[in-house]
């Protein structure tokens, strides 16, 4: 395990594919947050959106900055690319269900708050038949 | 269809009923082989015929539309273009191929070295590395994978003559401890450098098997070049016929004149490193 991992880190390191997404994922962040107007709480669940895809993109723009032919090899290295390619399939679609799920629990916890504190504003009125 | 070879030894790679498609072609049907242990054997066809697309699939690497591939043990898979991250540092990258099959890192200096390549090489980017130089390096670290089966893909085409003869040497030492290496030769870069086990002839969508040609017809197919240089020196060689076009191109680059080519019979020195104007007598 080690030494795919090893592995998987110097092809991300030595490749320029990640670099594009890398800086999208930078540019949207530092863009989001930086409008002065824009408070954290309120772009929160659209930065972890954006950054959902964004991530997806990066993920697999660094399993693509592999050469088909180094790709091969270390495929043969591990026994058959058969198998490979459904451990990657398994990774991907993991990290992206991941970065959704999180996306969605912040979402819907900002949601959470501004129901529940519109809630209480609006509390006596509500109360009273 | 089928190739039984050696069924002697254990098998290190089996196939059965494959049938190899690329794009919406079957190119092959119902291939079935057995490789044993320490053969040496060649999947030879015409340009199309499906020989790459069988090593894939038989490495894995493509899976087969129909039938199965078993594999035993570990093995190593070198393509014909060898192509890698440019920034990737060649130590940086045979370290790593050496994790991921989980060994023990060896000492790439030394085992460069010996292929005739320079020691600098490890610690320069793959993006510097010539064709010959990247498969070289690639062919370095699927000898020492310490597999049962080498799957080469044309891996004599990008050598120069010393590449060729130390892959040759190399290939033979290991198959005769025992290592099975099947490969594609279409530039017939091999010949005379490896005894061959049994040739695999890919055509009409099937897979042939042959008889590899004999040693004695090995040694026959041998050229005898006779050159002269303007300085006076003169140059008598007999080499194995694959190798003549090399040797015919250095001295020609060299500004020798060739006298005479010839095919010539009977046994003669084992092929060695590749021929040298240098060793001309005087």
């Amino acid at each position: 395990m080690t030494g795919r991992l090893r592995y998987l880190r110097l092809t991300a390191a030595r490749t320029r594919a990640p670099l594009l997404p890398l800086a999208a994922c930078v540019f949207w962040v530092v863009g989001i947050y930086s409008y002065e107007h824009n408070e954290v709480g309120q772009t929160f669940g659209l930065t972890a959106l954006l950054c959902c895809a964004l991530d997806a993109w990066l993920v697999a723009a660094i399993l693509a900055g592999e050469p088909a032919a180094q790709a091969d090899m270390a495929s043969a290295a591990l026994g058959g690319d058969v198998r490979r390619a459904r451990r990657h399939a398994r990774r991907r679609r993991g990290a992206v269900v991941a970065q959704l799920r999180r996306a969605r629990r912040r979402d819907t916890g900002r949601r959470r708050v501004v129901d529940a504190t519109t809630a209480v504003a609006a509390g006596p009125a509500t109360a009273s038949p | 269809m089928a190739g039984s070879l050696s069924p002697q030894r254990p098998a290190v790679l089996e196939a059965a009923g494959v049938t190899v498609r690329r794009g919406r072609r079957d190119v092959l049907a119902g291939v079935a082989l057995r490789l044993g242990a320490g053969t040496v054997v060649q999947l030879a066809g015409a340009n199309g015929s499906g020989k790459t697309s069988l090593l894939r699939v038989l490495a894995g690497l493509t899976p087969p539309r129909t039938g199965s591939v078993r594999r035993a043990g570990a093995f190593a898979f070198v393509p014909e273009k060898v192509v890698l991250a440019p920034a990737l540092g060649c130590a940086e990258w045979l370290s790593a191929m050496r994790g991921l099959r989980g060994l023990e890192q060896v000492d790439w200096a030394a085992a460069v070295a010996a292929s005739g390549l320079e020691e600098e090489i490890l610690e320069r980017p793959a993006a510097v590395l010539s064709k010959g130089m990247l498969q070289r390096l690639a062919l370095l670290e699927a000898i020492h994978a310490g597999g049962a089966l080498l799957l080469l893909d044309e891996p004599f085409s990008g050598l120069d003559p010393e590449g060729r003869a130390w892959l040759g040497d190399e290939l033979a030492r290991r198959s005769s401890a025992g290592l099975a290496v099947l490969f594609t030769d279409h530039s017939g870069g091999a010949g005379g450098r490896l005894s061959l086990t049994e040739v695999l002839r890919l055509r009409d969508g099937a897979c042939e098997r042959e008889l590899a040609p004999a040693a004695d017809d090995t040694q026959a197919a041998q050229v005898a070049v006779r050159a002269s240089h303007p300085d006076g020196r003169s140059l008598d060689r007999v080499v194995p016929a694959p190798a003549s076009d090399d040797l015919l191109g250095e001295l020609l680059a060299a500004g020798w004149h060739v006298a005479e080519v010839r095919s010539v019979r009977g046994p003669t020195r084992p092929p060695g490193p590749g021929p040298h104007v240098s060793r001309g007598r005087a």
